[in-house]
């Protein structure tokens, strides 16, 4: 009974379908979006179990997708069967501009079916949508000026805040992004603060970023500061902090009926005014700006030649420390100095110490003064200078009866680590009076091309050289044509260098017969493209009779007599008649060649 | 041959200083010492752009920075001076000034000129002189190699000796020329160090005379090493380089 009516129930409902229209629509959640805010684009198909993209759908390249998701809805009413299939996308415009989606082609049971186009609008400023119930809230302290914020809907809100509107220049100003949530989230991005390029910026840490639980507009939120920086501004003008944003999953829907979706939510821009310090700053005035104390000691002050004392200078307070290099003192008096200065030490996040350590060593005795100049600050607060007076010690100096010793005596200071001493100058030198030559020609821009193309020539030359004498003249085939032509001109370069070496003396006669025939031989080989010659009357006979008439095989044969006869037969024979031999030997080569 | 001695006698011509930019130079030391450091400034920078790339114009140019209290600019060109005289007393005097004005730890600063020093040991000239006569050996070596039979032995020991000499000299060149070139200072009184080059995230900040080794440029931020490890984009206006 069940099965029959089962399938009775899917049997109207499948004629319903067919009976039924299919709708195709296409509709955002946002017409008006601001820049990097994410809506949702719905494709929605009713009467279909479904559908397929005849084409993708392409969006501009300043909207990227984030996710798709797809969802079908079944309903019977008043026992009328109805479905729609629905795919959602979340997307993200990144510029400003008007961007029109659609029309977009549907491919449903072999049918094509077109949207409709729908536009969007994104601003370049944050919009007041009503439709997400967004709002803005606009909290004035009592002592820091809260900016306005955008919030997606109650449960999720972000602010920029700021500890001060108006900062004189080097006054330090806390900026912070602060989170306020409900209700769960999943970050997805989120752009950092961007501030102005030429701020010190100083990071304020915390144990985490939880800052507890607050009440706003009657509600209890979670407090989280996502950034907090201290800034500390070097140049008059007003700076304009862009706006935050934050993309998350968030919980949408009533308490009964929830889901999570993408969000978007982002903080106002907020404008810092640096102003100029007032004019009537004292002269001992560096450019510190603050609220600070300073303590000095000169321990011991009584003591002997060769002994040292320290000078401690210890400046506290909240201010800008990395402007501070040094707070200057006067030793009068035959007295060197060595300093040492020791890293700033913070302690709850903002205050901060930093510490001077000077070592006196006087070399005479007597009364020496020592004098720790004035210290002029900007507070601020009061918006006002203040002077610290200069402090002045006086050092009781005695002649020690070890004083010829060169020996340094140190006492022992607290924490003093001076491992290494140098004076501490104060100025620079003269400058340099010498006119200079002009140094163009020992200039390293010149040098390092003239080096590089020293390099390529060389070794483009040499490669060159080594590719065409050994790797392409030995792989040619026509090496016996290049032989047989250049055999004459081997043959006087060789012929004429053991004329030389003759000359010189250097080798015996023997041995320079014995290249002759090496010679001789290279020649006929070359010429002939024979293996070799056997220089006796059979062997010439029958290796050149193709080649050589008999006539001049004949006095071939004679030459090489004679030659064998210097050689083995014992036959003396001076250098003057070695070059004359040489002489012949060319003649009848020459004779050959014709 | 004429050509050569043509070439040699007009590269000694213009290398001896003009009348008028010995000029310059007296009137920028008078302006100096009346306290114009700005005007001054001007006319070392003048001598710079003719050409003057030495000791004494890089050393006045920092002193004139210095005394103007643009302690980036100065470190810059003292540094540049160093490398011309590394052993130049007042230079040294006047480094160590400024490293107490601007390095937390001055001690850094003392031993950059030690490293500089030991770079900078050879001057140029004497590294290029060495250069030239070390090629010419190896030119001849290689063309005796391949035209004399009896010397290929002498020519190929004569050949690595010098390659490796000439490698040597050439290395130390390309040291000096990295140093040379490749430096970066700050100098604005504090600046931001971003991780990419553009204005989004912030690395850490740092002040007026910071030095690193400058690597590449992306629209207007320059990638620079700091002396630390650390590295980043800073805005170009923002440093020389």
């Amino acid at each position: 009974m069940i099965k029959k009516g089962f399938f009775l129930l899917v049997l109207v409902n499948a004629l319903s379908l067919f009976s039924q229209n299919i709708e195709v629509k296409i509709y955002s959640n946002k017409s008006t979006v601001s820049e990097n805010e994410i809506f949702k684009l719905s494709i929605e198909v009713s009467n279909a179990n479904g559908f397929d993209f005849e084409e993708e759908p392409v969006f501009d390249p300043s909207i990227q997708v984030l996710k798709t998701e797809q969802s079908m809805n079944m309903s019977i009413i008043n026992g009328r069967y109805s479905s729609s299939y629905i795919v959602s996308m979340y997307l993200k415009p990144t510029k400003k501009g008007i961007y029109k989606i659609g029309p977009l082609k549907l491919k449903i049971k072999n049918n094509i079916y077109s949207t409709n186009e729908i536009e969007i609008t994104v601003t370049d400023q944050k919009i007041d949508n009503s439709e997400e119930e967004s709002r803005d809230y606009l909290q004035k302290g009592a002592d820091t000026q809260q900016k306005k914020s955008k919030s997606i809907n109650l449960d999720y809100i972000i602010e920029l805040t700021a500890s001060k509107k108006e900062v004189f220049i080097d006054e330090g100003v806390d900026v912070a992004v602060n989170l306020y949530i409900r209700n769960q989230l999943q970050t997805i991005n989120y752009t950092g603060l961007k501030l102005p390029s030429n701020a010190w910026i100083e990071k304020l840490e915390g144990k985490d970023n939880y800052a507890g639980r607050v009440i706003k507009n009657g509600l209890y939120y979670e407090h989280y500061i996502i950034e907090n920086k201290r800034l500390f501004i070097s140049k008059e003008g007003e700076y304009e902090i862009p706006p935050v944003v934050y993309n998350f999953y968030g919980v949408s829907g009533s308490s009964f009926f929830f889901f999570t979706e993408p969000m978007s939510i982002q903080t106002d821009p907020l404008t810092i005014k640096v102003k100029q310090l007032p004019k009537n700053m004292p002269d001992s005035f560096k450019g510190a700006v603050g609220d600070f104390k300073v303590n000095y000691s000169l321990t011991p002050q009584r003591l002997k030649t060769k002994e040292s004392s320290t000078l401690t200078i210890v400046l506290e307070g909240e201010g800008n420390f990395h402007n501070i290099k040094e707070i200057g003192y006067k030793v009068y008096g035959d007295i060197d100095e060595y300093s040492s200065t020791q890293d700033i030490k913070t302690s709850n996040n903002k205050y901060k110490i930093k510490k001077w350590e000077i070592l006196l060593v006087p070399s005479k005795p007597g009364k020496h003064k020592v004098v720790v100049n004035e210290f002029s600050f900007f507070n601020p607060a009061t918006k006002s200078y203040v002077k610290i007076p200069a402090k002045e010690f006086e050092l009781n100096v005695e002649k020690n009866e070890k004083d010829k010793d060169e020996q340094l005596i140190i006492h022992n200071q607290t924490d003093s680590k001076i491992d290494e001493k140098k004076i501490v100058l104060t100025d620079i030198g003269y400058i340099k009076t010498t006119f200079p030559y002009k140094g163009n020609i020992f200039n390293y821009s010149v040098w390092f091309i003239l080096i590089i193309s020293l390099y390529a020539i060389l070794i483009t030359y040499t490669s060159l050289f080594v590719l065409f004498k050994y790797a392409i003249f030995s792989k040619n085939k026509n090496i016996e044509s290049f032989r047989k032509k250049s055999a004459y001109k081997e043959f006087i370069k060789e012929i004429d260098k053991i004329g030389k070496i003759s000359k010189s003396g250097k080798e015996k006669i023997d041995d320079l017969v014995d290249k002759i025939y090496k010679i001789i031989e290279k020649y006929f080989v070359w010429k002939y493209g024979i293996k070799s010659v056997e220089f006796t009357s059979k062997g010439i006979s029958d290796s050149l009779s193709k080649y050589l008439d008999e006539d001049k095989i004949n006095k071939l044969k004679e030459y090489i007599l004679h030659m064998d006869m210097i050689r083995f037969g014992g036959l003396e024979y001076s250098r003057d008649e070695l070059e004359k031999l040489l002489n012949e030997i060319k003649g009848i080569i020459k004779g050959i060649e014709g | 041959m004429k050509k050569i001695i043509i070439f040699l006698f007009f590269l000694v011509v213009s290398n001896i200083y003009s009348q008028s930019d010995k000029d310059i130079f007296d009137k920028a030391i008078i302006l100096y010492n009346n306290g114009s450091y700005e005007e001054a400034l001007t006319n070392f920078k003048v001598l710079l752009s003719k050409g003057y790339s030495n000791f004494e114009i890089y050393y006045n140019i920092g002193c004139c920075y210095f005394k103007l209290k643009k302690y980036g600019f100065s470190r810059f060109y003292f540094e540049k001076a160093l490398i011309y005289k590394p052993f130049d007393k007042d230079l040294f005097q006047n480094l160590y000034v400024l490293y107490n004005k601007i390095l937390k730890n001055p001690e850094l600063g003392i031993q950059e000129i030690m490293t500089k020093r030991v770079i900078y040991f050879i001057p140029l000239w004497i590294l290029m002189i060495f250069f030239i006569l070390t090629f010419l050996v190896i030119v001849v070596m290689i063309i005796i190699l391949f035209n004399f039979v009896n010397l290929r032995k002498i020519a190929m020991i004569l050949i690595s000796i010098f390659i490796f000499l000439n490698l040597v000299t050439a290395f130390i060149f390309f040291l000096q020329y990295a140093e040379f070139n490749k430096k970066a200072f700050v100098v604005t009184s504090t600046t931001n160090v971003y991780l990419t080059p553009n204005e989004d995230n912030i690395i850490f900040s740092v002040l007026e005379g910071t030095k690193g080794t400058f690597k590449e440029e992306f629209g207007n931020f320059v990638k620079v090493n700091l002396s630390d490890g650390t590295s980043g984009w800073i805005k170009k206006d923002f440093i020389v380089y």
